[in-house]
């Protein structure tokens, strides 16, 4: 029996309907990869902070002043990623994980008051918990698409046996043939990526999503799996209101811990009881020293008077079973990643999305094709194209509109995360009514396309006007975040500017002779 | 809309099509929670490795079980083919557990 014909029809009529939400997902899911640096480029008031090396004395030295009688500090030391100095502590009695928080310049020790943004967890939320939702049936959904995408994966690699042959087949002459082979291509060149992505999208929900793995052995106490699966110490009960010491000194430990991690980052700084009798102060590395290792793991804790190391967490041997656990969820969260390898990750979340609007514009132009000339067409087909269009070219410019609203609402003003958030959906709700209204469908293709590509093209000039670092002065400076950001605005924008023209130029002679085109 | 119009549109092939979905959907994820339950209980492992392990298996059992339905002589199949497997795996965690 020849298994390919009824899974390429489970392939074009299971992938159509899902395929809408897994774009949704792959694109915000794709800058989620950079959801930090989209957050620091979100804040240009951060955009002037300057590094030298007595950042750590000067943090220190404010949270003295500011966070005195609190229970613990945590000093996120700066990075290519955020290269702000983020303080946060928590009081006696206030919530663990609602601390405090400040920003401050490490090279002059002035907090900023950062503008209040959505951010890039804006983005990182949508991409598992959709929106309109209560959080456990959003990330219900997105795990079930998960699990389809991974299945249409499998289908799909089952259909072209001959993949190597097809990756190396681009025809970019005819319509029908472009598209198919983009898809194709795409999805064989992040092949592993794609497989991964979807697999550990489930292993990450999978206490939701798979309940009955877990329940035999934490019936109701699922917390308790999160804590040992993530190499988390049990909660000691620290002693307080012991009596006042002196501050440890955090330089002598951060040397030790670098040459205990080779030569790793120290990435953050975390005192419990600082400056009383049996503080501990508790360094963890600025990128997991090993993708295999649970995320609380690799943390060196010190005793804060006599400067010794007492142990180090998530050092005890792995299992092979949680090792692929870590190994596969690290890749999912770039936990791991190193520039290059998160700026590898970032384009094969690109390829798929690519690989993802590619399915959907081709299931649309096969059948197009297949109908006589003179057919009128089925309102099925017009209701793919025009949701085609709302999510390929109208979440594109949405996102980008995001951006824009950042800039463009006042800093001071109230709500202004939630008024971010409105001009997203508004804007994205606008782009459904106009795929819906613009005929021919090559020119809402086009509109769509080149405002959001004209709107992303501008970005790096709205960044320099509006208060933040402009190409000229991130560049020279390292500023990565923001150079990084405006560079990628700049090839996306392009990128989508680009299509719009190509698309403009193919449908032309057709437009003006009164034609239909596609 | 578009698939309630193209099912309209081709009455013989395509409500089977979607029948096969709706069996995807909700019978491969019945077949994947009995065995995850199984797996969870029968695999000689600490509690932590027993449970992931028994997850990543239980999709990709599903994955499995997903492409059996379509790839089924019918949908009679289909559903006995889904229904068996549920059954063994509910059985041999109601044996172990």
């Amino acid at each position: 029996m020849d298994i390919r014909r009824p899974l390429s029809r489970f392939h074009s009529w299971f992938g159509l309907p899902l395929s809408w939400m897994l774009f949704f997902i792959f694109a915000t899911g794709t800058l989620s990869f950079y959801r930090n640096e989209i957050t620091f480029w979100m804040q240009p008031e951060l955009h002037q902070v300057r590094q030298d090396d007595q950042g750590l004395d000067r943090a220190l030295a404010v949270l003295e002043t500011v966070a005195s009688g609190a229970e613990r500090w945590i000093i996120n030391l700066p990075s290519e990623r955020n290269p702000a100095i983020n303080l946060a502590w928590t009081n006696p009695g206030g919530d663990a994980r609602r601390p405090e928080r400040k920003n401050l310049d490490p090279a002059s020790g002035e907090t900023i008051e950062p503008r209040a943004t959505g951010g890039g967890n804006f983005f990182f939320r949508l991409h598992f918990e959709l929106f309109g939702l209560d959080h456990a049936t959003g990330r219900m959904i997105t795990g079930f698409a998960a699990m389809a995408m991974f299945a249409l994966i499998v289908s799909g690699i089952v259909i072209h046996r001959t993949l190597l042959k097809e990756f190396f087949t681009f025809r970019p002459k005819t319509n029908r043939v472009l598209w198919r082979d983009a898809h194709n291509v795409t999805a064989v060149l992040a092949l592993p990526f794609h497989l991964v992505i979807t697999f550990s999208g489930m292993t990450l929900l999978a206490p939701l999503l798979m309940p009955s793995a877990f329940t035999p052995h934490y019936s109701d106490n699922i917390r308790a799996f999160y804590m040992e699966s993530r190499g988390f110490r049990p909660a000691e009960r620290q002693k307080r209101d012991q009596p006042a010491a002196a501050l440890p000194n955090v330089a002598a430990m951060i040397d030790t811990a670098r040459s205990h991690w080779r030569g790793n980052d120290v990435g953050s700084v975390a005192i419990d009881n600082p400056g009383r009798v049996g503080s501990i102060v508790e360094l963890k590395p600025s990128h997991a020293l090993s993708i295999g290792i649970p995320s609380a793991g690799g943390g060196l804790r010190f005793d804060a008077k006599s400067g010794d190391m007492l142990d180090e967490s998530g050092a005890a041997s792995l299992s092979v079973a949680m090792a692929f656990w870590n190994s596969i969820n690290s890749i999912h969260l770039g936990r791991f990643a190193s520039p290059l390898m998160r700026f590898l990750l970032f384009l094969s979340g690109m390829l798929g999305t690519v690989m993802i609007a590619a399915g959907l514009i081709s299931w649309h132009i096969i059948r197009a094709q297949r109908r006589k000339s003179g057919d009128s067409v089925p309102a099925s087909h017009r209701l793919v194209e025009i949701l085609n269009i709302a999510f390929i070219a109208g979440l594109p410019l949405a996102m980008i509109g995001f951006f824009w609203a950042n800039r463009l609402i006042p800093a001071e003003i109230q709500n202004r995360t939630g008024m971010e958030e409105n001009i997203f959906f508004l804007l994205w709700g606008l782009c459904f009514i106009h795929a819906a209204l613009r005929r021919p469908h090559v020119k809402a293709w086009c509109e769509q396309l080149g405002i959001a590509g004209l709107m992303g093209l501008s970005l790096p000039l709205l960044n320099g006007l509006t208060g933040g670092a402009h190409l000229g002065e991130s560049l020279p400076s390292g500023l990565w975040p923001v150079a990084g950001f405006d560079c990628l605005a700049l090839i996306i924008g392009g990128g989508l500017a680009a299509i719009a023209c190509f698309l403009w130029k193919r449908a032309k002679p057709a437009v003006g002779e009164g034609g239909k085109p596609c | 809309m578009s698939l309630l119009y193209s099912a309209l549109r081709n009455r013989k092939k395509i409500p089977e099509i979607y029948l096969r979905g709706l069996l995807a959907i909700f019978g491969a994820y019945g077949v994947a929670f009995a065995a995850a339950a199984a797996f969870t209980v029968i695999l000689p492992m600490p509690p932590v490795d027993a449970a992931v392990t028994a997850a990543m298996l239980s999709y990709l059992l599903q994955t499995i079980a997903i492409l059996w339905t379509f790839v089924a002589k019918s949908l009679r199949h289909a559903i006995l083919g889904l229904g068996a497997s549920a059954a063994l795996f509910g059985g041999l965690y109601g044996v172990a557990a």
